[in-house]
């Protein structure tokens, strides 16, 4: 069996992380994936951390996880030339990614307008028109437009926090290959061409986890709140090793986590049996909760909690996420041979189907210039003076 | 997505959402509610939080409303031999169906992938719970907040003195999930032209959001080093945080702005707009990354004074306009102030039969030239039965047995419109465990 996206050829063009993020999707699928990136490497090869932390266009964390099977082509697109080699690639492709300041994006999506040509993805900070469409802005600041940030902070009063960093950024580009796959498909059975103009602050406003619904529906803005002793338990709890994240605040979840503690009464205790009353003994309650969680680790809280569907989870380290028991019965991780790195672990499919997936090496900058070039039909004359030119690298 | 179909017998964010990714770009959505229980975000407590205004409050929930545009909603028990027998017709006709139970319950109901893939070869079934279907967690039940906490992106987060314990929840993975719902929807209609045959995807949660954390992972396999929250501060950038404006945010909180200066050329722009130039000029200690990241406090609490006392609009505007990076950090609705987000038209007012006409946030994506319209608000409980099951062939004598003898309905608890009132048996008890509990 064929892997699933086979056959489709896709453009990427700009080396940012978000634009990287949304054609990975599309490479260990099975795609043919062009890189075109600019002389200088581009936002996701300089990104930290590195191997070994000595900072290598090759050996980034981002690019050797977002990468994975693409053919790599340094082509400065700000130039006539090399527009007119990114002309040749379009007109075999089927989408066509880029992440550049508008009017660059502008003239991109003008090489990418003819009938041959691929359905576009541009992919911003804010979308392609609009007062803010020049501004520049990172994974942070992007994130404070979106109200998410409120809702992470640490206390009540104190600094709004982002998620961890790029987590936003690569959400934006996990929404832009959904989509351009969505056009994508149509263009192939319809004909039509479509562009998708993806603003990351839409991509992630749009989504949940803002508050912005609960505002206009009910009124009220979320903010951090520290440990919740109203209704309970919910949030993170220290056990033996660690910390385990509840979310057991309704009737059924309560009853059952009472019972998994071997205190089925409390669900009838006139402390804990109506709302009003629970909120007041929180600290009546930790006196049952408190020492069973002492007593045992994460992985314990988890299957025994578990064992009476407690909606309960351990919280790991990212050292400990490998070596959990699920991830490696299922495969969440993979092991990729980087030719320069040696074995990289890296995270694998985001969702499993058979002989679908495969993460293959990432490719040097510019490793595949050459090759490229020669199936588009350029000779070697004029290949050298596209290098000489300084427009392909 | 036209001409394609496909069945939503998810509950609550990550499922239906990812239908209604598909239903934007044209797919034909039917959201299958469990019935006579009712879904977690459908909650029959008098306390539940929703929002004001008439009718069952089962159909003012946020997390209901917004997930959930641009479908047909059918309410059906397809524990019911004649319900699963709806069921069965409808996936006849469909291409994909998504499920979010906890593993183990869709083939407890009679849905396994291998009875569906014989009965209805073409189809493709995504199942979603927390952690996905093969492993050893099985049958486990959790939110997103669960599932962010085996990522490793919960303990990422947070400030570098902070406790665990004050480590918010956020459902990230709900965000991601529906993403890989509809990436994985088109790319088995792909393979099926060329096998003829649906797929089974088994679909994690944790996974479809962990590969967001390649940094975070590349830190310890590559760097040897172990990540931990550093709140919004980045190590090889300053400044870059969280600034207090004036005024005050929601719950007591502050007005906050987001500054960077990644480069040298951003750097000189704020040390402009800080009135000292100079500090970008060939021999200031400042002048050169390494010199900022020695002076990162010093730096900070300069820019924490410029910004202390100024409207954080006006401090974005300013920062912007020198040529650094700079975003207010905006509270839902203080959103609704963005000049981009208003030029764009990007809020779409829906009218909904309960809640009236509410400003509803806009699409994850503008898509040309057939853009993505709200045509439908999240529908209520059992809308669409009569239309649907009428289009699989049941004729109104047949619609209205299965009514009587409860198979499908209407409203839940009694609180729902008149028909609720025929389905006695086994209606959900409120605040009881109504049956198998969703894996989401």
């Amino acid at each position: 069996m064929e892997q699933p996206l086979s056959g489709m050829r896709v453009l990427e063009v700009g080396g940012t992380i978000a634009v990287a993020a949304a054609t990975k999707q599309f490479s260990d699928f099975g795609a043919e994936v062009i890189k075109i990136e600019p002389p200088a490497g581009g936002e996701l090869r300089r990104t930290p951390p590195f191997a070994d932390d000595r900072p290598h266009l090759d050996t980034g964390a981002y690019h050797l996880a977002l990468d994975t099977g693409k053919r790599s082509l340094v082509l400065d697109v700000e130039t006539p030339s090399g527009r007119e080699v990114l002309g040749r690639l379009c007109s075999g492709a089927q989408l066509l990614f880029l992440q550049l300041p508008p009017e660059a994006a502008g003239r991109v999506l003008g090489v990418a307008d003819s009938e041959s040509g691929p359905s576009t993805v541009a992919i911003s900070p804010h979308g392609l028109d609009g007062p803010y469409a020049g501004r520049v802005e990172n994974d942070m600041s992007m994130f404070a437009w979106t109200t998410r940030m409120y809702r992470h902070a640490v206390e009540a009063d104190g600094e709004p926090l982002r998620y961890a960093p790029n987590v936003a950024t690569m959400q934006v580009g996990a929404t832009a290959a959904a989509v351009g796959f969505g056009a994508a498909w149509g263009q192939a059975h319809d004909g039509t061409r479509r562009h998708v103009d993806v603003s990351g602050v839409e991509a992630l406003a749009g989504n949940v986890d803002t508050g912005y619904v609960d505002w206009v529906l009910l009124g009220t803005e979320r903010r951090a709140r520290g440990r919740m002793t109203e209704n309970y338990p919910i949030g993170n709890y220290a056990c033996r090793d660690g910390y385990v994240m509840f979310a057991a605040t309704l009737g059924p979840q309560f009853q059952r986590l009472c019972t998994a503690i071997g205190h089925p009464e409390l669900v009838d205790d006139p402390r804990f049996n109506e709302p009003i009353a629970k909120s007041q003994h929180w600290a009546d309650f930790m006196e049952f909760l408190g020492p069973w969680l002492d007593a045992r680790t994460r992985s314990e809280v988890f299957h025994e909690m578990q064992a009476h569907r407690v909606m309960v989870a351990p919280v790991l380290d990212m050292s400990e996420v490998t070596e959990d028991p699920q991830a490696k019965a299922r495969g969440s991780f993979v092991t990729v041979e980087q030719p320069l790195v040696g074995p990289v672990t890296i995270h694998g499919a985001p969702f499993q189907m058979e002989e679908a997936w495969e993460a293959r090496p990432s490719p040097r900058l510019g490793e595949h210039g050459t090759e490229i070039l020669d199936a588009l039909g350029y000779g070697r004359d004029e290949q050298i003076a596209l290098f000489r030119a300084g427009v392909t690298g | 997505m036209a001409g394609v179909r496909i069945v939503d017998l998810a509950e609550v964010h990550a499922g239906p959402l990812g239908a209604t990714l598909l239903a934007d770009l044209g797919a034909d959505v039917i959201k299958v509610e469990s019935y006579p229980r009712n879904s977690l975000t459908r909650p029959l407590r008098p306390d539940a939080r929703v929002a004001d205004g008439p009718g069952p409050p089962y159909e003012r929930t946020a997390p209901q409303t917004q997930s959930n545009r641009n479908k047909r909603f059918v309410a059906l028990n397809i524990r019911a031999g004649p319900g699963a027998d709806v069921l069965h017709r409808l996936l006849d006709s469909a291409d994909v169906l998504v499920e979010g139970y906890a593993a183990g319950t869709i083939q407890r109901l009679g849905f396994s992938w291998d009875v569906v893939h014989e009965r209805h070869p073409r189809l493709t079934m995504i199942s979603m719970p927390a952690w996905g279907v093969r492993g050893p967690y099985f049958g486990y039940v959790a939110l997103g907040s669960g599932v962010e906490g085996t990522t490793g992106h919960l303990r990422a987060r947070g400030l570098p003195a902070g406790g665990v314990e004050d480590i918010a929840s956020t459902v990230a993975t709900d965000a991601s999930a529906p993403l890989a719902v509809a990436f994985a929807s088109i790319a088995a209609l792909r393979r099926r032209e060329e096998t003829g045959e649906g797929s089974f995807i088994d679909l994690s949660h944790a996974e479809a959001f962990s590969w967001y954390l390649a940094g975070l992972l590349g830190e310890e396999v590559l760097a040897g080093r172990r990540y931990r929250g550093q709140g919004n501060a980045d190590p090889y950038v300053v400044p870059h945080g969280c600034y207090r404006a004036s005024g005050d945010g929601p719950g007591g909180s502050g007005h906050w702005v987001a500054i960077a200066a990644e480069t040298d050329a951003q750097w000189a722009g704020l040390a402009s707009l800080l009135g000292h130039p100079e500090w970008a000029d060939d021999g200031h200690p400042w002048a050169s990354i390494a010199g900022r990241l020695a002076g990162r406090i010093e730096i900070d609490g300069i820019l924490a004074s410029f910004v202390r006392g100024r409207d954080r609009w006006e401090v974005a505007d300013v920062v912007q306009r020198a040529g650094a990076i700079a975003a207010p950090v905006l509270e839902p609705s203080a959103m609704l102030a963005s000049p981009q987000l208003q030029a764009r038209s990007w809020f779409v007012p829906v009218m909904h039969r309960y809640l009236g006409e509410r400003l509803m946030p806009g699409f994850l994506t503008r898509v040309a030239p057939d853009a993505p319209a709200w045509e439908r608000p999240a529908g209520l409980v059992g809308e669409h039965n009569e239309e649907v099951l009428s289009e699989l062939g049941y004729a109104p004598a047949a619609i209205a047995a299965l009514r009587a003898a409860g198979v499908i309905g209407d409203g839940y608890g009694g609180a729902g419109p008149p028909a609720a009132a025929t389905a006695k048996a086994g209606r959900p008890r409120p605040g009881r465990d109504g049956g198998a509990p969703p894996g989401r």
